[in-house]
C-alpha cells in the first residue's frame, strides 16, 4: 500500500500540469517605470520602430519540464513578445520625458530583439529559475540613415526556492524585462544619443522659424 | 556506509518514504532570501550618507566555452557557474584555457577599477552624499566581484566575450543587510574567437565593462 502511496506522490509532484502550456501576462513592473539618466537629456521626439524579432526561438519563451529534464509543453506570453518589449521601452521613454513620435518621425529608435527566455534548473531540494531578455537598440537617423548609437542590453534575473509554477516563472520574467529597462533607463550612451537628437531637432525647428519668419 | 547500514535496517520501501518525506521538508524549509530581499526596493531606503566597499575575496576568473554546452542559455548558465553542476571534462578543458590568460588575469585591479567607477559616478552627482568613513556612514554598499572573464557567446555562437558577475549588498550601520541583488551580470559589447584573447584584448575589454558596469551600479543608487 505504501509503495502505491509513494509512486502517486511522485507521479503528482513531478508531473502534475507539465503537458499543458502555461501562458505568463508579462509586462513592465510600476515601480521599473521611472526617470533614470535618460531623463538628463533634453526631451527628445523619436520614432519607434517595431521590434525586430530575431529570437531563435519565437514560438515560445521557454519549455516545461520534467523531473527528468525532458521538455513537456511550452511556456509561451500571452501578448506578443515584440508588444512586450515595445510596450516596455514606450513607457520607459516616456517615464524620461521624451515624446514617441510618428511615422514621419526623422530619428528613430530600432530595437533588435535578440533573447527572451525563461529556464530553470532543478536541484535536490531546490529550484533555481532564470529570466533572460538581450536586445539591440539603435538610434538612427533616417533622413541620412546615419547610426548615431547602438548598444546591447542583457536583462537578466535569476531567484532560488524551494519551487515555483506559473505565478513564479511570470515574476521571474518580469523582474528580468524590468532589469532590461533599467539599464536602458540608466545608459550614458543612449542619453547622450537622445539628447544629440533633442539638439537636432531644436536647430531644425529654428531654423524652420525662421525661415517662416523671413 | 551509514548511509547503507540505515537502508539495509529499514528495507527499501521506508528508505524510499523517508528519502521523499525529507525532500518534501527541504522544499518546505528551504530559505528563499533572494525573494525576501528582492521585495525590498532601493527607492525605499533613505541613504544619509553612503561608504563603497568593493570586495574580490570571492572573485574568480574563468573561461567558460565547452559548459556552454551544457545548457541552452546563457542566462541559465549565469547561474550554473560555480554550482557545480557542470562535467569535470568540460570544466578541466574550460580551465586549461583559462590558465593561458591567467596571468594577464591575476595583472588586472578589477577591485580598483570598480571601486573608481562607483564612487567617482556618485561623487560627480554628489546623491547620495560619499562618507569616506565606514562606521559614520549611514549604509554601506558592498560590491562583490564573483566570477568574470570569458564566456563564449551562445551554444551557437563561438565567439567569446568577457562578462562579470557581480553581487550588490546595502548594509545598515548594523551591518545588516537591507537590499541586495544577486548576479548583477555584464557582458562586453564586443566577440572574437578565443584565440584573438592575449593579456592586453583581455584588460581593454575587461577595463571597460569594468567601468561600465561601475557605472551602472552607481546610477542603480542615484536613480533608485
Amino acid at each position: 500500500m505504501l509503495r502505491y502511496l509513494i509512486v502517486l506522490v511522485i507521479a503528482l509532484t513531478t508531473s502534475a500540469c507539465a503537458y499543458g502550456d502555461a501562458k505568463l501576462a508579462l509586462s513592465l513592473n510600476d515601480d521599473a517605470v521611472k526617470a533614470g539618466l535618460l531623463s538628463e537629456a533634453e526631451p527628445a521626439t523619436i520614432y519607434l520602430a517595431d521590434i525586430d524579432d530575431r529570437r531563435t526561438e519565437k514560438e515560445r519563451i521557454g519549455y516545461k519540464r520534467n523531473g527528468y529534464g525532458m521538455k513537456t509543453a511550452d511556456i509561451l506570453s500571452e501578448e506578443p513578445v515584440p508588444d512586450v518589449v515595445k510596450d516596455a521601452l514606450a513607457e520607459a521613454l516616456e517615464a524620461n520625458g521624451h515624446i514617441l513620435g510618428d511615422l514621419e518621425e526623422r530619428y528613430a529608435l530600432q530595437t533588435t530583439l535578440t533573447n527572451f527566455w525563461f529556464d530553470f534548473k532543478t536541484g535536490f531540494v531546490s529550484v533555481e529559475f532564470f529570466g533572460s531578455v538581450q536586445a539591440d537598440l539603435a538610434v538612427v537617423d533616417r533622413a541620412t540613415g546615419e547610426t548615431l548609437y547602438t548598444e546591447q542590453f542583457d536583462g537578466y534575473y535569476s531567484e532560488k526556492n524551494g519551487g515555483g509554477l506559473s505565478g513564479t516563472w511570470e515574476r521571474i520574467m518580469n523582474l528580468a524585462l524590468a532589469d532590461f529597462i533599467s539599464k536602458v533607463n540608466l545608459s550614458p550612451g543612449l542619453m547622450e544619443a537622445l539628447a544629440t537628437v533633442a539638439a537636432n531637432e531644436a536647430e531644425t525647428g529654428a531654423a524652420e522659424a525662421e525661415a517662416v519668419g523671413s | 556506509m551509514i548511509f547503507a547500514s540505515i537502508a539495509s535496517r529499514l528495507g527499501r520501501s521506508r528508505m524510499t518514504a523517508l528519502i521523499l518525506f525529507l525532500s518534501v521538508l527541504g522544499m518546505i524549509i528551504s530559505p528563499a532570501p533572494s525573494r525576501a530581499q528582492a521585495d525590498v526596493s532601493l527607492r525605499d531606503i533613505e541613504i544619509v550618507s553612503l561608504f563603497v566597499e568593493v570586495s574580490e575575496d570571492d572573485s574568480n576568473f574563468t573561461v567558460i566555452d565547452s559548459r556552454m554546452d551544457e545548457t541552452g542559455t546563457a542566462g541559465v548558465f549565469f547561474g550554473v557557474v560555480g554550482a557545480g553542476l557542470n562535467s569535470a571534462a568540460n570544466a578541466s578543458e574550460d580551465d586549461k584555457k583559462a590558465d593561458t590568460l591567467r596571468a594577464a588575469a591575476d595583472e588586472l585591479d578589477l577591485q580598483a577599477l570598480l571601486a573608481d567607477a562607483v564612487a567617482g559616478t556618485i561623487a560627480a552627482k554628489e546623491t547620495p552624499p560619499l562618507s569616506g568613513d565606514r562606521g559614520a556612514a549611514s549604509h554601506v554598499l558592498l560590491v562583490e566581484i564573483r566570477n568574470w572573464g570569458l564566456m563564449r557567446k551562445s551554444r551557437d555562437d563561438e565567439r567569446m566575450r568577457v562578462f562579470l558577475n557581480l553581487t550588490l549588498s546595502l548594509l545598515d550601520p548594523k551591518g545588516k543587510t537591507v537590499w541586495e541583488k544577486k548576479r548583477e551580470n555584464a557582458v562586453g559589447a564586443d566577440a572574437a574567437n578565443f584565440e584573438d584573447y592575449d593579456g592586453a584584448l583581455l584588460a581593454a575589454e575587461m577595463t571597460a565593462l569594468a567601468e561600465k558596469t561601475g557605472k551602472y551600479v552607481a546610477y542603480q543608487i542615484i536613480y533608485r
